[in-house]
């Protein structure tokens, strides 16, 4: 029984190891936080909301990751240094696609794109005043095709439909 | 010796020549984000068209793939303001210095009176059937949207991009040789 526990440990240990590996969103977050001196939010629930989610949509909804920041400190950095921190992280399999600003550079999005096989992986980030929202999410064809033909509409929904895959 | 030097005289000029017909979206643009209320940035390089044919699968599709097959990116700029005056001719200048005839040849170029909505096209190359760039400026008093489309495209195709990738609808009807700059 003990010989099992530790089995089980050892698999769990490849498993996180394996995982954080893989995650861009790992890489990022941690990265963000060394930079700009900041700590992410812990959302409760949020893995099991998000897998529920994938669940009840038969998993036809993506795999999504989703990491929060609330600082005050977030201010006092520049969208610059917040941009160069993510896409540093990020690497240069990644390209930014799309930039957009609004409310006078008060909000900023962020969209860089990486292909993975027959799939785009999707990381959006999300700067307001004293809010950081990372998203990283992989995109069907259809969902991309339609976003193509209108790369505007793309920026400006990017928070609305990122969890529909229609 | 002296041959030797003349011909790499030559091959640098070339490639000086070369560098200079080349459009980069000017830094001072950028400058203009932070007086604008809303700005978008739309980059396209060439590893991403080629991601993005990728994804062009379908039969509606096979019109957009064929125009971007060749192209070497496209890359848009649009500022919207709040108010008028926001941004002047001078903001402009920097792009407009790049596009100097003989590589750049302006082949349209309205200006309204009445709205104040300008818009310049920039041919570059002076092959009838086939243009090697494309700039299109697009301006009026709250807003201002800069297009850069870089690669071989044919002149009768440039309407069809419009209202993809970010760029904006436009129609230029050019003749079989582009307008000499100024045209109205």
């Amino acid at each position: 029984m003990k010989g099992c526990a530790r089995l089980a440990f050892v698999a769990l240990c490849l498993f996180v190891g394996i995982g954080a590996r893989a995650s861009d969103m790992n890489r990022v977050v941690r990265a963000v936080e060394s930079d700009l001196g900041i700590r992410h939010t812990h959302i409760p629930m949020l893995g099991p909301a998000l897998f529920m989610s994938r669940v009840v949509s038969g998993f036809q909804m993506p795999g999504v990751k989703l990491t929060v920041f609330e600082d005050a400190g977030l201010s006092d950095r520049s969208p610059e240094e917040l941009q160069r921190s993510v896409l540093k992280a990020l690497g240069p399999e990644w390209s930014a696609f799309i930039k957009t600003t609004c409310n006078h550079g008060a909000e900023q999005n962020w969209i860089f794109l990486r292909e993975d096989g027959k799939k785009l992986q999707m990381f959006i980030a999300t700067a307001e005043r004293n809010e950081l929202s990372l998203i990283e999410l992989k995109v069907s064809e259809r969902q991309m095709r339609r976003w193509i033909n209108d790369t505007g509409e793309m920026a400006k929904t990017k928070g609305k439909s990122w969890s529909s895959d229609d | 010796m002296k041959q030797f030097g003349i011909a790499l005289l030559v091959i640098v000029i070339s490639a000086m020549g070369a560098r200079a017909q080349d459009f980069k979206m000017p830094v001072n643009l950028d400058r203009l984000a932070a007086k604008a209320s809303e700005t978008t940035e739309v980059t396209l390089n060439g590893r991403m068209l080629k991601l993005a044919q990728k994804f062009m699968n379908d039969e509606d599709d096979a019109e957009a793939r064929e125009l971007i097959k060749n192209l070497k990116g496209i890359y848009v700029r649009s500022f919207q303001f709040d108010s008028v005056g926001a941004y002047s001719d001078a903001d402009l200048e920097a792009v407009r210095s790049q596009l100097k005839s003989p590589a750049w040849e302006k082949v349209v170029n309205v200006r309204s009176k009445t709205d104040g909505q300008n818009a310049e096209i920039y041919f570059k190359g002076d092959n009838p059937d086939r243009i090697d760039g494309l700039v299109i400026i697009a301006a009026d008093p709250r807003e201002l949207t800069v297009v850069h489309i870089d690669g071989p495209l044919d002149p009768s195709n440039i309407e069809k991009l419009g209202g993809q990738f970010g760029v904006p609808r436009v129609e230029a009807h050019p003749k079989s040789k582009p307008a000499k700059a100024g045209a109205q």
